[in-house]
């Protein structure tokens, strides 16, 4: 392989983790802070990238802002999604709440069947994005230096606000213990909400750059990532930050080289994930970061 | 006799004659779906054997159920029916040669089944139960991806066409009620108390001297037996099968009868399974143009899920327990409801 | 002489704290033995060391002479040692009959397949099952609510079918945590001579963590008393009432 291949292989990898980091993040966070797998997750991503490219298509505003419209839309359908399918059943079996959140998914990826129709839209990348940069004989489009940048600026905004703002020390409380969290005055149902938000907004900035990136959309186009991110969420530690980070690039990483240095096994590429998280959770069950949750007996 | 068992058998002479009559006069389309509802019951009373009746939140039966529709398609086929369908590179020779009856090839689906269900189990079974549900999916998921690509062996995505319909009604009914006798027969042992007693308090179980790993692990090989059975009951009824029609779509359609059903009812999940593949044939209109009278919607594919999926929503947020919850249809139920029909009879006679 | 169960050197820490530290206990077969100290000690991390949910972080446990730290806690029920459980654990969807039978499974000595065929075989140890667990259900006075849900029995009641459970598996060792909460005075009298009586119905041994003192100081001949995991007294009753460390445990350096 030479160097030009195996550094587009690079930006692709990197490009890839990011974007995993970024949608494991908000699941870590939920189950973190409700211990839910929330596995509408992935198709709330999806709903960023449609809402961004009915926007842009529409030509009604520059696609910056169509960008943020998405994202802030997407972040509101987020916190409602808890309101609606998650509040009520707080207080019941785990059972049901998880099978909520299948019920959620289900609903949300047939609804999008419905609306946005099952063919693929081709998603308008802005120029800014599909220029492809050339240098010394390497070419690679300016989208995979974007998202990687992007990704880590939002982290650092992330991690600022969960150690550095009460709201943030809020989250961390609720995650460690609701009932102490009460007691100390912080409301619940407050932070539960914000936490939502921030992860729904961070899976709408994935959505849409994962399209400017793979400009094909399809209403079930969250299910495999989100599928593979709460696997990155678990492999890195659930309910850990920087444990979905690690995680997420970790699997974005092993995909891409695994297609690139084996590629008869690209069939399997799905798979990958999948045997990943057996081998951690047999392994290693509290991943890589993460902490032991026990039941008192 | 007693009054209960003499009302059993009554009832059950009576189904007997209702599938004579079934066989006898239902029309090609209803008979489908007739046996479709036999099949979704085996379906559904495996699937919540496990989650509803051991506690076990598993999401991986649709991989059981390919693994058994495979297995019995394999076996069955005829090696001219093989060499037609693997003409994009040819099948295993090992596996070229095999045809054995249905009877058999049935039963080995389901021990195929039930031994990954053992294989799959012994590592999953030791998670806690959302990481359970993660696992088995993905197991499943495993399943389905090494199935789209070993060519030689499944055909790869091109799937298995023309395979023997040997699923009459006499086989999908005779089948489930197989299943259901052994089922509730399991539940009303030793056996099922325990674990009734792991779903109950796990904790607790283990220490009463109930190998609960052994237990759970048990449970999962059964409903995956009769989860490959049912599986390969549904290739021979449907005559085709590929890798697509078992991803996790399918494990939630089972998911949902058994939620609707009523999560540890036996008979709430043969009576979901029943009512759901009507409602799922019978709202199928609502996937093409709908006359509302004054004007008129074009098809819209995909509004029946739509609807099946606000329904289990609903369910889960505003009855938990389904129809049944836990408890059973029983013949004192029913004199109860007879007896309040008949109280409400003679209020409106009085007024 | 062996002792019936023994710990040696047991300590139990979880990530920085140590729950239990060099934990020597002896207990002989047919005494009661009391394991008591202010909340948070670490008595019930000890009960779960011994009966296997936690497998100690260092040292050892003998019961009868086999070394037990370690083990699934079923194969050591199987042994011979029971326990109940400070909140109650209850098989909360089952009938007060069923709660019985359930601890009743592993001596049925059935298997699944004469279970599934009804095969007589299997009747004739149903029976055998039943009969057992309504004759424990009638010494402990349970039986005329065998088939009510076990949640609907009062606390006190609540209590003693968790004990006709724990009976119900067979044990020599019979290891209660803190049967008598939530006991009025009455009760706990009752709880006591209930404690003498099945000891000798049941020819058990017993080890018991309670905060009550009179039902510890009635019923124990000798007893452990645990502050923050360290064993800071052992002996009889007298002994322990008068033991200043004891008192300073409970009340405080400031009392006495």
């Amino acid at each position: 392989m030479d160097l030009s291949t195996f550094l587009q292989y690079v930006a692709n990898a990197l490009s890839l983790g990011s974007l995993y980091a970024l949608i494991a993040i908000g699941y870590s966070m939920v189950y973190g802070i409700l211990r839910l797998i929330n596995f509408a997750h992935g198709d709330v991503f999806m709903l960023g990238a449609y809402i961004a490219f009915y926007l842009v298509s529409s030509a009604l505003m520059p696609w910056w802002v169509a960008f943020l419209v998405a994202i802030g839309l997407t972040c509101l359908f987020g916190i409602g999604l808890e309101r609606v399918a998650y509040r009520p059943l707080r207080d019941s079996p785990r059972i049901s709440i998880m099978i909520s959140a299948i019920g959620a998914s289900f609903l949300i990826e047939n609804l999008a069947i419905v609306l946005f129709d099952a063919r693929p839209k081709a998603f308008k990348v802005p120029e800014l994005f599909s220029t492809v940069v050339t240098f010394g004989g390497v070419s690679i489009v300016s989208v995979s230096f974007f998202i990687p940048l992007i990704t880590f600026a939002l982290l650092g905004i992330l991690l600022f606000i969960v150690h550095k703002t009460k709201t943030g020390m809020a989250m961390r409380a609720v995650s460690t213990d609701q009932d102490a969290a009460r007691l100390m005055a912080i409301d619940v149902d407050k932070t539960v909400s914000f936490t939502f938000g921030i992860g729904s907004l961070l899976a709408a900035m994935g959505g849409i750059m994962w399209s400017l990136k793979y400009p094909q959309l399809l209403p079930l186009m969250g299910v495999m990532p989100g599928l593979k991110c709460f696997i990155a969420a678990v492999i890195g530690g659930i309910g850990s930050i920087g444990g979905a980070v690690l995680g997420g690039f970790l699997l974005g990483i092993i995909e891409i080289m695994t297609v690139a240095f084996l590629p008869d096994l690209t069939g399997y590429r799905d798979a990958f994930a999948f045997i990943l998280l057996i081998v951690v959770l047999l392994v290693r069950p509290t991943g890589l970061l993460g902490k032991n949750q026990g039941e008192k007996v | 006799m007693k009054q209960k068992t003499m009302l059993t058998l009554g009832a059950s002479a009576l189904f007997m004659v209702l599938l004579f009559l079934a066989n006898a006069f239902l029309d090609p389309f209803s008979m489908q779906i007739f046996k479709l509802c036999a099949i979704n019951i085996i379906l559904a009373l495996s699937l919540n054997l496990l989650n509803g009746f051991t506690g076990l939140f598993s999401l991986g039966h649709a991989g059981f159920m390919s693994i058994g529709a495979y297995t019995c398609a394999l076996l069955t086929m005829t090696t001219a029916q093989k060499e037609m369908n693997f003409f994009l590179k040819p099948i295993e020779p090992f596996l070229a040669q095999i045809t054995i009856p249905f009877l058999p090839a049935l039963i080995i689906s389901g021990l195929v089944a039930a031994f990954f269900g053992f294989i799959i189990g012994a590592p999953a079974l030791r998670l806690r139960d959302d990481y359970l549900a993660i696992a088995t999916l993905g197991f499943s998921e495993i399943i389905r991806v090494i199935f789209t690509n070993l060519q030689t062996i499944t055909n790869g995505s091109l799937g298995l066409k023309g395979l023997p319909r040997f699923t009459t009604m006499w086989w999908a009914w005779g089948t489930a009620v197989v299943t259901v006798v052994l089922i509730v027969s399991l539940i009303h042992s030793s056996y099922g108390r325990a674990f009734k007693a792991i779903r109950d308090n796990e904790i607790a179980a283990e220490a009463m001297g109930i190998n609960v790993f052994r237990m759970k692990l048990l449970s999962f090989v059964i409903s995956s037996f009769f989860a490959g059975i049912g599986g390969a009951l549904l290739a021979h009824h449907l005559t085709t099968i590929d890798p697509k029609q078992f991803m996790f779509l399918k494990t939630f359609d089972i998911l949902l009868i058994v939620v609707l059903g009523g999560i540890g009812s036996i008979s709430g999940s043969i009576i979901a399974a029943i009512v759901v593949t009507i409602l799922m044939e019978a709202l199928r209109f609502l996937d093409g143009p709908l006359n509302f009278i004054f004007f008129t919607t074009p098809g819209v594919p995909g509004i029946r899920m739509v609807v099946f999926s606000i329904l289990l929503m609903v369910v889960i947020l505003f009855r938990q327990q389904g129809l049944m919850g836990r408890k059973e249809l029983s013949w004192s139920m029913l004199e109860g409801w007879v007896r309040s029909l008949g109280r409400l009879g003679q209020n409106r006679k009085r007024s | 002489m062996e002792h019936l169960l023994e710990t040696k050197q047991l300590t139990m820490t979880f990530g920085g704290l140590t729950a239990v530290s060099d934990l020597n206990i002896e207990i002989d077969q047919g005494q009661i033995i009391g394991l008591i100290g202010p909340n948070g000690a670490g008595k019930t991390t000890a009960f779960n060391m011994i009966t296997g949910v936690y497998k100690p972080s260092s040292g050892r446990i003998l019961f009868k002479g086999h070394q037990i730290d370690g083990m699934k806690p079923h194969r050591i029920t199987a042994m011979g040692i029971a326990r109940t459980f400070q909140n109650i654990r209850l098989f909360k969807e089952m009938t007060v009959l069923e709660n019985v039978l359930v601890a009743h499974h592993f001596r049925m000595g059935t298997n699944l397949a004469e279970s599934v065929l009804k095969l007589p075989s299997y009747q004739k140890k149903e029976r055998e099952s039943r009969e057992l667990a309504m004759s424990l259900l009638e010494r402990l006075g349970l039986a005329d609510q065998a088939n009510e849900g076990s949640t609907s029995l009062p606390y006190g009641k609540q209590r003693r079918l968790e004990i006709a459970r724990a009976l119900a598996t067979g044990p020599t060792l019979l290891l209660l945590d803190e049967p008598a909460a939530g006991m009025n005075p009455q009760e706990s009298r009752d709880l006591m001579d209930f404690i003498f009586k099945i000891r000798q119905d049941f020819n058990l041994t017993i080890l018991l963590i309670e905060h009550h003192m009179q039902v510890v100081m009635g019923v124990c001949e000798r007893m452990y008393v645990l502050d923050y995991g360290i064993t800071i007294a052992h002996g009889s009753p007298e002994h322990i009432r008068k033991n200043p460390k004891v008192i300073e445990a409970y009340l405080g350096a400031d009392a006495c």
